[in-house]
Formats: C-alpha cells, structure tokens, sequence
C-alpha cells in the first residue's frame, strides 16, 4: 500500500530531492544548512478525503445485510490504507448530521464499530441526503452506498464533482421460492401487496431493474458506477475505484 | 338436472382443492415494493394479473362443466318445463275445415289449462333438408285464437309423415313433460305423454304399385281407393319442357275393380295423380333392361329374361361365383349339398328356396343356393324380383334415406335425383286409421359427443396458448 502526498500544511516526511520533484518544494533552508537538497512532502488536504454516504434506510434490511456492510467497511478500509481520510454518514428518509470523521488505519475499526451499530430503518431519501452532506462537507468525493430504491431521486442530483454509485443490489428472484402468488410485506411502509409471481412477472421485474441500472449508470462525466449482489465476486470492483481514485 | 349438479359438483371439487390451497399456500416476504415495476397496477393490468394466475383454474371449471354435461348426456333442464308438439302430419290435415284432426287437436290444446305455458312445437317435414323438424310455435299460439291457429298450422305445415322419435331432441333440452298432440298414434306411448283426437275418415286415392305389364305392354299404376273420389286429372312430367302438362281425359286408360283403380300409360315417367281434390307424384319406373349373366349357371338363368328389352350399358348382372363383380349384380354360387337354411320368403314370392352354406374363402356372394333350388320351377321368380329392385321404387315414404331438396306437389313431393325423377309419399297410415302394436318410446339418444370433445379441444387449445403466451416472454440477461 502506499500514500498519496497531498498539498496541506500538515508535514508528512522530509526526503532528499529527485529529478521529477516540483522543485517549488525544494526546503531552501535545509539546503542552505546541509548543503543538500531535500524536499518536504505534505498531506493531502482535507478536500482530497472522500464523504461516505450509506443508506441504512429499511429496505435494505431485505436483503443480506452482512455483505451489504462488509462492502462498505472494505472500501472504507481500501481508502484508509490509502491514506484518504472518510468523512461517514448514514442516511435514511433523514440524513446522520454528526456523521464519522476517520483517518488512519484506527478509523478502520471505528467505521466497523459503526456499522455494526447502525439500525436500518425509515423510507430512503437519498437526494436530501445528498444535498445536505454536499453543504457541510468539502469533500469534493462521494461514494454513495444504497439499493437506491427512491423513485425520486435523479443521479444527476448527486451535486458533488466526482461520485461514485455502490448499487446493492437484492434480487426477489432469489427470494423467491417458484412460481404462484407472494405476499410482500415492505419494510420501508409497512404496507402488504400482493405480487403475482410467474415469468411474465419475473420478465417485468427484470426489465424494471434494468432500467433503474441503466439510469444510474451514465448521468454525467465525473460518476462512477457499480452495481453488486450478496456474494458476487468483490476484486473488480475494488480494482476499478483504485482506477477511479488514482487514474 | 339433479344428475349434471352432482356431477359438476364432483368435479369441481378437486378444482376447488387447488383453489384453496393455492391461497392457502401463499407465500410471503419481506422486500422493497420499489422492486416491483407497478406496485399499484391499473384495473385492467388486475384482471391481467389474475387471469395469468387463475385461468388455469378458470379452464378447469369449464372443462369441469362440460365434462359433466357431457357425462349427465343433457343440457341442465329448468325444472316443470313442458312441451307439447303437435302432430304436423297428413292425416291432421285430411278432410274439411273445422272437421279436420288438427282442429280438434288445436281445441284440445287450448282447453288445457296445464298446458297453458307450455311450449308449442310443431311437428311436420322439412323439405329442403328431406327429414322430420320440431317448429317452435307458442308465440303463434299465444297470439291467435283457436281457429286461426289451427288455419296457420293447415297453411304452414309441411306435412308427410310424424317421426315421433325427434321428440328424443326435446328430451335433451331438459322438456320433462312431453306431450304430444295427434289424431291416433301407433302405439302406446311411452317416456311421453298423448293427446288423442281420434283418426278423421275420408276419401282418399293412393298408389299401391306401378311398373311394367307385360300382358297390356303398357306401365300400370295401380291406386287403392276409399270412398268415392272424383275429378280424376293426371299430369305427365316433361323433361324437353322441364313442366308438368295435362293429358287429355279422353287418353286415361282407367279401369275399376274391387280393390281400386287402374291407370295404364303407354310410356313410363313422373306423374301426377288428382283425385277427390288430393293429388300426389308418383313415378312409373322404366322396363328393367335385359340382364347379362356371365357363369354357366347364370348364364342360362339371364337366359330366362330374354323377353326384356336390351339396352347398351344397362341391365342388371347375374354372376356365378369367382366373377368380378360389375354395378348392379347377383353373384350366385350353385351348390351342391342341401341344407336346412332356406331363403327370405319375401324375397322368393313365397318359395322354399333351398340355401348351401358358401364356402368360408368364397367372399362375396349374395345367394348361396342348393342343389335342391334347381329343381324348382319358380326359382326365376327370385332373379326376377332381384332385377325389379334395380329399377327405381314409384315413390318412397322413408325421406331420412332419401336426401334433400324435395318440391311440394299436392300431398307428396319430387324431384329429379341422379337417376331420374323420385316421388315422396306419405305412408298409407296417414289416409288409414293405423293398427295400434305394442308401444311407442321415445328412444334413448345416443347424446352428440363430438361438441363436447370439440368444446374440451378448445378449451385445451386455450390453456396451451395462455400458457405460452404468459410463459415466454421474451428473456433479457441480467448484468
């Protein structure tokens, strides 16, 4: 793993000058002393850290949580030992104002101890969520991690500059046991439908599905998007937002 | 009625098994409605949605009702329904207005209360498809008073016959009460009930025989006749004119004796016969051709008929056995040895003709005979009558065997067949008062099977079309 050297006023290390350093960061004091050239390399700034948006509304308590949590901790982990600082907040029908501020790798266990904490609960709104985390943070990048299942919310809306779209996604398809008539109880309202489950439905159901991906996927330059299933293979994607955090 | 309910009942009973454990057995579970591309579907996607889920079960209870339609062999019958069918036949129709048998049958009809709000279905002949109908005529009979209905039954009527088996189509239909409203009927009834008026006298004239004389080389048409009619007219069809045309009264060649009339015409043909104000179509069949007889012993026996006229490409063929047989022809094989089988004496004018058996591999032969038969000296008589059955019959009174597209001429109809003219007659029943034998039962139909099997064909055809349709829809790969 390595760090990314930033351009803050918080010192990193002192090392001695190569050919491809900026030569403005040159310590002309510890040349004058030492006769040496050395240059003084910072962090990065804190707009360089990434603002984590989770959704822990309740529709996401369907699905299978554990690896929807997993996923999230292993990319907070990925950006840790990057040396990016996270900026988390949870996010329902009412964003999480306090969030959690980590850095360094003791913010590992403090991003796991939160989500462990977390209660999914309450519909998913994630525009507001957005919109409210873009005006306290100066993050300029998101991962926004949600089922989205908010009819309301454009991907467009997401109005940070660079933004990355986590889609975990559960299927009724595997929940379901055969053909014939379920009763499906959403834990977002707490209403009771019934779905009548047979291929026309199934064929309905993945179109929907489809179409939802699809919107996500290309609302503009600067978005990133990956859609993940409980239990589908994780190192492409983790390949791809070193990509997309490095490229 | 009761017998369809108990069926369709124990039909549907599995049917309603599968309902009921079909909701019992919903599933459920706990997921986003967002999912679902319409979690609040229109009405119609409703009805879509359960159509897709229940037209199996839909089906089966149709497949269910027809099955037990079919297994109960009738349509439901509403409870009390009653019919009476009135007798649309010659006979009712015979003699004067007012004295006439359906004017009674119609006065009876009308004084029965319990037949007040029965249905009225006549029963008469329907020309252009040559067989017995039923004809639904209660609004008539609600409508007219007696009299007129009995006029527009007289008027409407194509009477020939009564086939009092249509009455079985009734019976399918759910009629519980059948009954039937008639001068006299044959026999006594049985499954049905009957209205009698009794059998109304008249004169009459009817043809007993026609066919070739060879005393008088002339066609007689022989006519029983009861009573005294007059105005004897007679019409002769003429196929260069495609009309009937009237011979002269001076040319009829009349005779009376004891048992009737007999007409003599010098050529064979249609013709028709008016006597006492009735008039019916009768045919004079043609002279049979001489007959050819390949085999020696029916070679000598064609012999015997050499008296006949021959004509090229007709004449009815005798064959010994083992020839190939040719159109209209009797293969005989001469046998040996007696047996104690004789043949139909209708067929032998009375004779004892001597049968053999035939021998097992010698397929096709109509007349086995003995050696015993050669010494008869009527035996010809049986060939004889065998060649008169190849000429066409004067007239026939059996319509059902006959075919369609009969034109009324006076109390019968004709027309011109693949051989010739043929003439439809009542039966002599309809002018004589007929013996009462034994009983008349509605018969037991055979129920039509091939509606029901069509019927379940479709319904089948259905499933398999909604399943396909709601089965394959056209199928997109997940990312």
């Amino acid at each position: 793993m390595f760090r990314r050297s930033g351009s803050s006023f918080d010192l990193k290390t002192i090392r001695e000058y190569a050919p491809s350093d900026d030569p403005r960061s040159i310590d002309w004091r510890l040349l004058g002393r030492t006769d040496r050239t050395y240059v003084r390399e910072y962090y990065e700034e804190e707009t360089e850290g990434i603002a984590f948006l989770v959704d822990l509304s309740g529709s996401l308590s369907a699905g299978d949580r554990d690896s929807y949590l997993s996923l999230t901790l292993s990319l907070g982990y990925l950006c840790l030992e990057l040396g990016l600082s996270l900026s988390v907040h949870g996010f329902s029908d009412r964003p999480d104002t306090a969030g959690l501020h980590l850095r360094g790798r003791s913010g590992v266990s403090e991003l796991a101890a939160w989500l462990r904490s977390s209660e999914f609960r309450g519909r998913t709104d994630i525009t507001r969520a957005v919109r409210s985390l873009r005006s306290r943070s100066s993050y300029r990048r998101l991962f926004l991690f949600s089922d989205f299942l908010d009819p309301g919310f454009e991907a467009r809306s997401a109005v940070f500059p660079s933004v990355c779209f986590f889609h975990f996604r559960s299927s009724f398809e595997e929940l379901a046991e055969g053909w014939g008539e379920y009763e499906v109880l959403d834990p977002e309202t707490g209403r009771t439908i019934l779905v009548p489950w047979d291929p026309a439905s199934r064929e309905s159901y993945r179109r929907a599905e489809e179409a939802r991906s699809e919107a996500l996927s290309h609302p503009r330059k600067g978005f990133r998007y990956y859609r993940l299933s409980a239990g589908e293979d994780r190192a492409p994607v983790y390949w791809r937002v070193l990509e997309f955090l490095y490229g | 009625m009761a017998d369809f309910a108990v069926r369709l009942f124990l039909l549907l009973l599995p049917v309603a098994l599968l309902l009921l454990a079909g909701l019992r057995l919903r599933r459920k579970a706990v997921f986003p409605h967002g999912s679902f591309p319409s979690a609040r579907p229109r009405a119609s996607e409703v009805l879509l949605r359960n159509l897709r889920l229940r037209y199996d079960l839909l089906l089966d209870v149709l497949a269910a009702a027809v099955v037990a339609l079919a297994l109960s062999g009738q349509a439901p019958a509403g409870p009390g329904r009653v019919a009476v069918v009135l007798d649309g036949s010659r006979s009712m129709l015979r003699g004067e207005p007012g004295s006439r048998a359906v004017d009674a049958a119609v006065r009876a009809l009308y004084e029965r209360n319990d037949l007040a709000e029965a249905r009225v279905f006549l029963l008469d002949f329907d020309p252009a498809r040559g067989a017995y109908r039923l004809r639904d005529f209660s609004r008539q009979r609600r409508e007219d008073d007696p009299e007129a209905f009995a006029a527009r039954i007289a008027r409407e009527a194509e009477a020939l016959g009564a086939d009092w088996s249509v009455l079985g189509e009734l019976r399918n239909k759910g009629y519980r009460r059948i009954v039937a409203v008639t001068d006299s009927l044959p026999g006594d009834p049985v499954g049905f009930e009957a209205l009698e008026t009794g059998f109304v006298e008249a004169p009459y004239v009817y043809p007993v025989s026609a066919g070739y004389e060879e005393s008088t080389k002339s066609w007689a048409l022989r006519l029983a006749v009861e009573g005294e009619p007059s105005g004897l007219i007679v019409h002769r069809w003429e196929d260069g004119s495609g009309a009937f045309v009237r011979l002269s009264p001076d040319s009829l060649d009349l005779s009376e004796g004891p048992y009737g009339w007999t007409l003599r015409f010098p050529r064979p043909g249609l013709v028709v016969v008016s006597a006492g104000g009735e008039a019916f179509p009768v045919l004079l069949p043609p002279r049979p051709a001489r007959p050819s007889g390949v085999g020696s012993f029916s070679g000598v026996m064609a012999s015997v008929f050499s008296f006949l006229p021959e004509r090229e490409g007709e004449g009815f063929a005798l064959l010994d056995a083992g020839q190939p047989r040719r159109g209209a022809s009797l293969v005989t094989s001469p046998g040996e040895g007696d047996t104690p089988l004789i043949a139909d004496p209708s067929e032998t004018y009375g004779g004892f003709v001597p049968l053999a058996v035939p021998e097992p591999r010698s397929g096709g032969i109509d007349f086995a005979l003995g050696s015993g038969g050669l010494d008869l000296p009527d035996l010809p008589l049986v060939y004889w009558g065998r060649i008169q059955s190849s000429t066409p019959p004067p007239y026939t009174s059996q319509p059902g065997r006959t075919g369609s597209r009969w034109k009324p001429q006076g109390t019968g109809y004709w027309r011109i067949g693949r051989t010739g003219p043929e003439a439809l007659l009542p039966l002599i029943a309809e002018y004589a008062a007929p013996p009462r034998l034994g009983s008349l039962r509605i018969p037991d139909r055979m129920p039509r099977r091939w509606p029901f099997a069509a019927i379940l064909a479709a319904i089948y055809a259905l499933k398999l079309a909604l399943r396909r349709l709601f089965s394959t829809a056209p199928s997109r790969k997940t990312r």
